[in-house]
């Protein structure tokens, strides 16, 4: 009898353990994480990547039990931190954060890895619009059907202040933009943000392309405001400014956006726990609250294949504005 | 005055709020002190902690420990030649020399003084005007006058640290040379890499800083197998520089510590060009500029009231408009984001007291400088006792990790061996590897900013001369050129 006993408990504990690692998603690997696990971070420590990137792992720390240290190693247009994490073990120690840049230095040539193939996403943390601003007190110009017209009147004359590498996301917006409004713009490449911001502030130039997040207290202080936002549809909070959709229905926005990445030789179980590590940090109440400070332009999980599709799709978009630019960059076979 | 005095009643209320300033003061004074890793170091691993601790706290913390960690680099600078980071390197031209002559004290208690003194002057002029000089800064100095300030800066201080005028042009070339390897700031197009990843994200100024003064050090003494010179340990006091030596040195307190200021303020040009450039002008105005590199007091003076002033410089632009200027002011930034604040001009609106707290905290920062510096020194100077042969291995060490640190790449640590090994060679024939590190440090910097200009003048020169600011700085460094040329030139002709 007692011997029933015990196997109805154990069966019924087996069941239980099953059910309950059903519910709490996938189950640990025995011995993983034993030790910090590293996440790579190709960009300065501060910036807004860095910043998403932080907030974000302290909630994958708590998760998966051990710290998670982050990495800044910034420098080689993005391509630095890359490198290393592509040299390090697939033991599932060494993780890494990219952006759009992983997208458009394969389209482009510049990294042979395939982001959807060669290295895996685990989440994606942020998806940003930009918008370009100007000076709120700026005598020419006030919003974008004066600011196209001062354009069209002064050719050639309009400074925009810009991150722009060929190929990269902010410059091909700032083309997209120029075939949109049928304007021409003199883009002037700043390196650091603070420069970027300063410039704009101090009058250095006329505009400036940027997300929203980054900007917000110059935002509210009223030294910029926007005067487009790079979105199909006109974002909530900015209802009254015109979005690239509006000038130009053929155009194929695209959009930032900063994720998470494995390398996919790491065994199957070590995955399919991460996965859902990054899960549950991204659904967590404080990350939440993160993105929304941040203006968004899209707040919904992406699972696994998800987030497959929406690489593929960047990877053909930027592949096809490539080809309608006329970049005659190396291009990817 | 008000919010002073209720900055520092806000400061004194909480007894916590004195433990993490003397924390940060201490903390700042050994990070700094380390070769290599610096306060920007330190500043990263705790930039996470700062969350469980309140707003001004955490800004207090990295306030002091960035007036306290500019200072710690100086003492390294003068007793082993190893200058904690870029903007020390000035400090070690002429403190080293001083240490060989058996006078570090000498050297210390200047360095002592002048960094709280120029700390001090420079939290009040951030005190005084942080909304009105971030607004003028910003508006009048673009990329068309930062270009000027730097090709003033490097015309100025070219000759620092070389036996001649042109091998410190040869040094100075050099070193604008290594900053293009890399990719290029406008378009990306990589340059000099030989398709190595390392030589693709350019070569950084630290590994050469570390290699030309520290791993050069370690070598020099390597190969002459002998100690440290007979500098009597036993008697070394802090001696003051007296009141009269300080009397006559009253307009390069002044004249640094409003170049530091200055250059503090200005985005991206921070504590190394302002050391550099005070150092070159304090040798042009001194009646004995031939004493410079060889122990003169002006250059300890110039370089470190200069580096300390451009902390508080640095500060404003930071606070009133978000613009951080160098890395640790970049990491404060971080510290009120994480705190949901944004600087920017409503700061000193919305959070008055606040940022009134940080520069009370800052400002007796410096002042704790004068006094902890007397106390600390002392002890300090007692490493000048451990024999050399114990003590370079240390400073090698110190000088990987810190090179390795920097971006963790081993490519950096081969860099920093490379420089040490050049530097060797170079020292021993007259050029200047600071000259070296300073055109790489200007050199990207301004290659950025020449790029800019270019592109919003539409490739026209003119731009340097129609604007004021630019023009002016413009025709400094080409008065310096010219002036050089002549000296060049007459040179040679006595010579025949």
């Amino acid at each position: 009898m007692s011997r029933m006993i015990r196997c109805c408990v154990i069966c019924v504990a087996v069941v239980c353990m099953f059910c309950g690692s059903m519910v709490l998603g996938a189950e640990k690997p025995k011995d993983y994480p034993r030790r910090p696990v590293t996440v790579i971070v190709p960009f300065g420590a501060g910036g807004g990547a860095d910043s998403m990137a932080r907030t974000f792992l302290q909630q994958v720390s708590k998760n998966l039990g051990v710290p998670v240290i982050v990495v800044n190693k910034p420098g080689g247009n993005a391509t630095l931190g890359f490198n290393d994490f592509w040299t390090a073990p697939a033991d599932g120690y060494t993780l890494l954060q990219y952006n759009d840049d992983g997208v458009t230095h394969y389209v482009s040539g510049i990294l042979k890895q395939n982001p959807t193939k060669d290295y895996i996403p685990l989440a994606i943390g942020q998806v940003v619009y930009s918008q370009i601003y100007i000076r709120k007190n700026d005598p020419r110009f006030h919003d974008w059907e004066s600011f196209v017209k001062y354009a069209k009147a002064h050719p050639g004359e309009v400074t925009l202040g810009n991150i722009a590498q060929r190929g990269n996301l902010e410059e091909v917006q700032a083309v997209q933009l120029e075939k949109a409004g049928n304007i021409k713009f003199r883009q002037i490449s700043f390196d650091k943000p603070s420069e970027r911001y300063a410039a704009l502030v101090g009058g250095h130039v006329d505009a400036l392309l940027e997300q929203p997040g980054d900007v917000a207290p110059y935002l509210k202080s009223g030294d910029m405001k926007p005067i487009i936002s790079f979105t199909d549809t006109r974002p909530q909070e900015f209802q009254d400014i015109p979005c690239l959709k509006d000038l130009d229905p053929s155009v194929k926005n695209v959009y930032k956006v900063r994720g998470f990445y494995m390398n996919p030789k790491m065994s199957r179980d070590k995955q399919e726990y991460l996965l859902d590590v990054f899960k549950k940090a991204y659904e967590s109440k404080e990350f939440q609250n993160y993105i929304n400070d941040k203006y968004p332009a899209e707040k919904k999980y992406r699972n696994y294949d998800e987030i497959i599709a929406l690489l593929n799709d960047m990877i053909g978009t930027y592949t096809q504005t490539y080809k309608d630019l006329g970049y005659t960059e190396p291009q990817k076979k | 005055m008000e919010f002073f005095i209720n900055g520092l009643i806000g400061l004194f209320s909480d007894p916590v709020n004195i433990l993490w300033f003397f924390a940060a003061l201490f903390g700042g004074l050994m990070f700094g002190a380390i070769p290599g890793i610096s306060i920007v170091t330190l500043g990263a691993i705790i930039l996470p902690f700062t969350v469980w601790l309140d707003t001004t706290q955490a800004l207090l913390i990295y306030g002091v420990m960035y007036c306290s960690g500019t200072f710690g680099g100086a003492v390294m600078a003068i007793l082993f030649n190893i200058p904690g980071a870029p903007e020390n390197a000035p400090t070690a031209f002429d403190g080293y020399p001083l240490t060989l002559q058996g006078r570090p004290g000498l050297a210390i208690g200047a360095a002592v003084t002048c960094s709280a003194l120029g700390g001090i002057l420079s939290c009040l002029g951030m005190m005084w005007g942080t909304e009105v000089i971030a607004r003028w800064a910003v508006t009048s100095f673009g990329p068309p006058e930062v270009f000027a300030v730097i090709f003033c800066g490097c015309a100025i201080a070219s000759t620092v640290g070389a036996s001649s005028i042109l091998k410190g042009w040869i040094s100075l070339c050099f070193g604008l040379l290594l900053a293009t390897v890399g990719q290029d700031p406008v378009g990306g197009i990589s340059r000099y890499t030989f398709g190595s990843v390392g030589l693709s994200s350019g070569i950084s100024f630290i590994p050469l800083l570390l290699g030309f003064f520290s791993i050069t050090e370690v070598f020099a003494n390597a190969g002459n197998a002998i100690g440290l010179p007979e500098a009597d340990t036993r008697h070394i006091k802090i001696e003051f520089p007296n009141i009269a030596t300080f009397w006559r040195q009253r307009f390069n307190v002044l004249r640094s510590s409003l170049l530091g200021f200055f250059c503090g303020l200005l985005p991206g040009l921070g504590a190394a060009l302002a050391a550099f450039f005070s150092y070159g002008e304090a040798k042009r105005w001194s009646n004995e500029p031939e004493k410079f590199g060889k122990g003169a007091l002006g250059g300890v003076i110039a370089s470190e009231t200069a580096n300390n002033a451009a902390t508080g410089g640095a500060m404003v632009p930071m606070l009133a408009l978000g613009i951080p200027g160098g890395s640790t002011t970049a990491l404060m930034l971080s510290v009120f984001m994480l705190h949901g604040l944004e600087p920017g001009p409503l700061i000193m609106v919305e959070q008055k007291e606040m940022v009134w707290q940080v520069f009370v905290a800052m400002f007796l920062a410096n002042c704790s400088i004068l006094c902890l510096g007397y106390i600390t020194m002392r002890i300090v100077l007692n490493l000048l006792r451990v024999p050399t042969g114990f003590l370079m291995p240390i400073v090698f060490v110190l000088a990987s990790i810190g090179a390795y640190a920097l971006r963790n790449n081993i490519f950096d640590v081969w860099v920093m061996l490379g420089a040490g090994i050049l530097g060797f060679f170079l020292r021993r024939r007259g050029y200047s590897p600071a000259g070296i590190v300073l055109g790489c440090i200007l050199g990207s910097l301004g290659e950025s900013s020449l790029a800019k200009t270019m592109q919003l003048s539409n490739y026209s020169w003119s731009i340097f001369f129609t604007r004021p600011f630019a023009a002016v700085f413009i025709c400094i460094g080409l008065g310096t050129l010219l002036l050089m040329a002549r000296s060049v030139f007459l040179n040679i002709r006595k010579a025949h």
